[in-house]
């Protein structure tokens, strides 16, 4: 074997790895080349160092990426849904003449259905307590399991917005006196809140007891936002 | 977690669920973002691009057979993203020097401080269809045959280009440490 073979073998090596006999002919090289035995400690030490090369964080880490790609879709979804309706419109015009046309252009209202909230409904889950089945779980793992139900709920289009409440007692705050939140007689046990879109108070329950802090034993206290006509 | 598997989600998908389409976005936003970064050099592309990945993933879920691997398929529809804007952005710059609008690249007189930063430097040196499979390989951590079915060539293509690849990004980072 020449030294340009060699090379592709331990490219190959470094790359996709190598059977018994090609590994056998390329130790076989080497021990007879010091050229060669250079280079593959160069090329494995560049293969080394290419892991080391800092990926930056994206600036849309985590649940932000998902809000925002919840965003587009939903931006997307409506322009295809206009295209449709107005294509709708179009042939209903052709067909059936102008007012019909006109009628279907118009945006969609659904009748309202008896004891259904409107999909617009939006929800507020405060997650309380503490976590007694997250004992001995690193906090990193946590943190990853949160923020990948956030942005499973905003590439879903469910999510609205999502914090995480620092750790400290915060303040009571009532007409003039402002309480340290460590004096408070019932002090806060809220860690964040996360605003979801349900159909239905028993739909945003279903996503609610889906969450991680569910399955850790914390309890949320789900309200739906009041909308103002 | 969501225990079931990605194949099972774009089926889902193919079913119009959006609760599927959230969970693949949790679990492979990173790593999308990552090869997007990879092979472009840019976070704000990047995430530009990994969004737009997100979508073709949508709008083209029924060309998902479930034969190959789902990350090979996704891989396939982000380096096809990557490409196309690495080749826009190489248009645009053909454009602007003609016109004489370039200015000078911030980080040329920039003194490298280590051999991380020179072999950054020699991997963003190299072409893209170069790149990608070295980035493919090293960051994603594909073997031959993976890469070849996200870059739909062979395997004996892949080792080629593979070879060349890593031999040129050799000699660069080489030529940049004796510069430095």
């Amino acid at each position: 074997m020449n030294c340009d073979a060699a090379i592709d073998l331990i490219i190959d090596s470094l790359m996709d790895g190598l059977d018994e006999e090609r590994s056998r002919i390329l130790e076989e090289h080497v021990r007879s080349c010091p050229r060669c035995e250079g280079e593959r400690a160069k090329l494995g030490r560049m293969w080394q160092s290419l892991a080391r090369i800092p990926l930056p964080d994206s600036s849309q880490a985590g649940q932000a990426a998902a809000l925002e790609f919840g965003r587009l879709l939903e931006a997307r979804t409506h322009r295809w849904k206009h295209v449709a309706l107005l294509a709708a419109a179009s042939v209903a015009f052709l067909l059936i003449g102008g007012a019909a046309g006109y009628r279907m252009a118009q945006p969609g209202v659904e009748p309202a259905v008896p004891g259904e909230i409107t999909p617009s409904a939006e929800f507020l889950l405060l997650m309380r307590g503490e976590l007694p089945a997250a004992s001995g779980i690193p906090t990193d793992r946590l943190v990853t399991e949160y923020t990948a139900w956030g942005a499973g709920l905003g590439a879903a289009g469910r999510l609205v917005a999502a914090e995480k409440l620092r750790d400290d007692p915060g303040r009571w705050l009532q007409s003039a006196d402002v309480i340290d939140g460590t004096t408070a007689t019932r002090g806060s046990d809220i860690g964040g809140y996360f605003v979801i879109r349900a159909t239905t108070y028993d739909e945003a329950q279903e996503i609610a007891l889906s969450s991680p802090h569910i399955r850790y034993g914390g309890t949320i206290e789900l309200r739906q936002i009041e909308q103002f006509p | 977690m969501d225990e079931r598997s990605d194949n099972e989600l774009m089926l889902l998908l193919r079913g119009e669920s959006r609760e599927a389409l959230g969970t693949l976005f949790a679990r492979h936003h990173r790593s999308v973002y990552a090869l997007c970064y990879r092979m472009t050099g840019d976070t704000a592309v990047a995430d530009d691009l990994a969004q737009e990945s997100f979508l073709r993933l949508l709008r083209y879920k029924e060309n998902f057979d479930g034969r190959s691997l789902f990350t090979t398929w996704l891989y396939r529809v982000v380096r096809n993203l990557c490409l196309d804007h690495l080749s826009r952005r190489k248009r645009e710059r053909r454009m602007q020097e003609r016109l004489s609008l370039e200015t000078e690249d911030g980080d040329v007189d920039g003194a490298p401080d280590d051999r991380v930063e020179l072999l950054e430097r020699a991997l963003y040196a190299l072409d893209p269809d170069k790149r990608e499979v070295i980035v493919l390989s090293r960051f994603q951590g594909l073997n031959y045959r993976e890469i070849a079915q996200v870059l739909e060539c062979s395997v004996g293509a892949v080792k080629t280009r593979a070879h060349r690849a890593l031999r040129e990004l050799r000699a660069t980072f080489q030529k940049l440490e004796q510069e430095a």
